[in-house]
């Protein structure tokens, strides 16, 4: 180093050092900066793969409440996909309704009504290869619309959401924010949940069998 | 990962979900593959916010409001299902026909 003959002042002598440091060790300058997007795409791939076969599960297993453990699965691989695609508010929210509420949801209806969903309905085999030819068309379809859509030559760009701007969007009255659909939606919730209480709740003309369950109560109560 | 392999995993999951709804016999059963597609709906938006959007924080709020309301929706079906339960004692969706028309 010249220190003296070529830097004048302290200030710009400090920083021309740091520079000199930084490009002295082999450690910023020499190494290439490592490419991580294989290990993206293979993350990708695994859990694409666990997701379809969760999805796969989900649809051929007789047992409901199997079918509901499996679609668990497919909403964790969902989350992670959510996490790869930069996404990560969608990704808890997927966790945190998906699984921690309409799974819940899900899985005590079965409980409530299926006898631990032992009890399956058989389906003929004509319906079932009904539906295979029509979901598989439906597929078929579909790809040979994206392959014809030109979405393969788009461009990719790294779109990101942060979470800052989803909440400054989500409460902003301006044009471009979401504030009436928010409120909108609130009020469906209120609306929906008071709409499943009142359905789910047993109505008047069925008391006799709310009577029934209570007389047998009684008697119950009576023998011991 | 590309804009395709998204979408191509969100036909193969709405797929499965669409052999769901017309094989299942259970009402709780079609449900669950309702959630199959829904969510498969939602890849969809998320995949197409992050590869291709102008404004992706619109498609990640697009998606959190198809959240919501499938909430909504499972809230109000499993008090349906559960009602039913209590009338018929089954949940055969080929044996509840009380809304069809008898005459056809």
């Amino acid at each position: 180093m010249h220190r003296g003959t070529t830097i004048p002042t302290g200030q710009k002598n400090n920083i021309e050092q740091l520079q000199e440091l930084l490009h002295a060790t082999p450690h910023f300058s020499t190494f290439p900066p490592m490419d991580y997007s294989w290990l993206k795409d293979a993350l990708f791939y695994a859990v694409a793969v666990a997701m379809v076969a969760g999805a796969a599960l989900t649809v051929f297993v007789r047992n409901v409440l199997h079918s509901a453990v499996a679609l668990i699965g497919t909403f964790f691989g969902t989350a992670v996909l959510y996490f790869l695609l930069s996404a990560e508010f969608i990704a808890v929210a997927q966790v945190m309704v998906y699984i921690g509420g309409v799974m819940v949801f899900i899985v005590f209806a079965i409980l409530l009504t299926s006898h631990l969903g032992e009890k399956n309905l058989r389906t003929s085999l004509a319906r079932k290869i009904a539906a295979a030819v029509l979901s598989l068309v439906f597929v078929a379809s579909a790809v040979v619309l994206l392959r014809n859509s030109g979405v393969s030559s788009l461009t990719e760009t790294d779109n990101f959401a942060s979470l800052s701007s989803i909440g400054t969007r989500l409460l902003s009255p301006e044009q471009d924010g979401f504030l009436l659909p928010f409120e909108a939606i609130s009020l469906l919730l209120l609306i929906s949940l008071i709409g499943a209480a009142s359905i789910a709740r047993i109505p008047e003309e069925d008391l006799p069998y709310a009577e029934r369950t209570a007389e047998n109560t009684t008697e119950k109560t009576e023998e011991k | 990962m590309t804009l395709q392999t998204c979408l191509l995993l969100a036909f193969l999951l709405f797929g499965a979900g669409i052999y769901g709804v017309l094989t299942r016999r259970n009402a709780i059963g079609i449900l669950i593959s309702m959630e199959l597609m829904l969510n498969a709906a939602n890849i969809n938006l998320v995949s197409f916010a992050h590869f291709r959007a102008a404004d992706a924080t619109a498609g990640a709020v697009f998606s959190l409001f198809v959240i919501a309301v499938t909430a909504c929706e499972m809230a109000v079906a499993l008090a349906i299902v559960i009602s039913v339960y209590r009338r018929h004692k089954h949940l055969d969706v080929d044996r509840l026909t009380e809304l069809r028309d008898t005459d056809v």
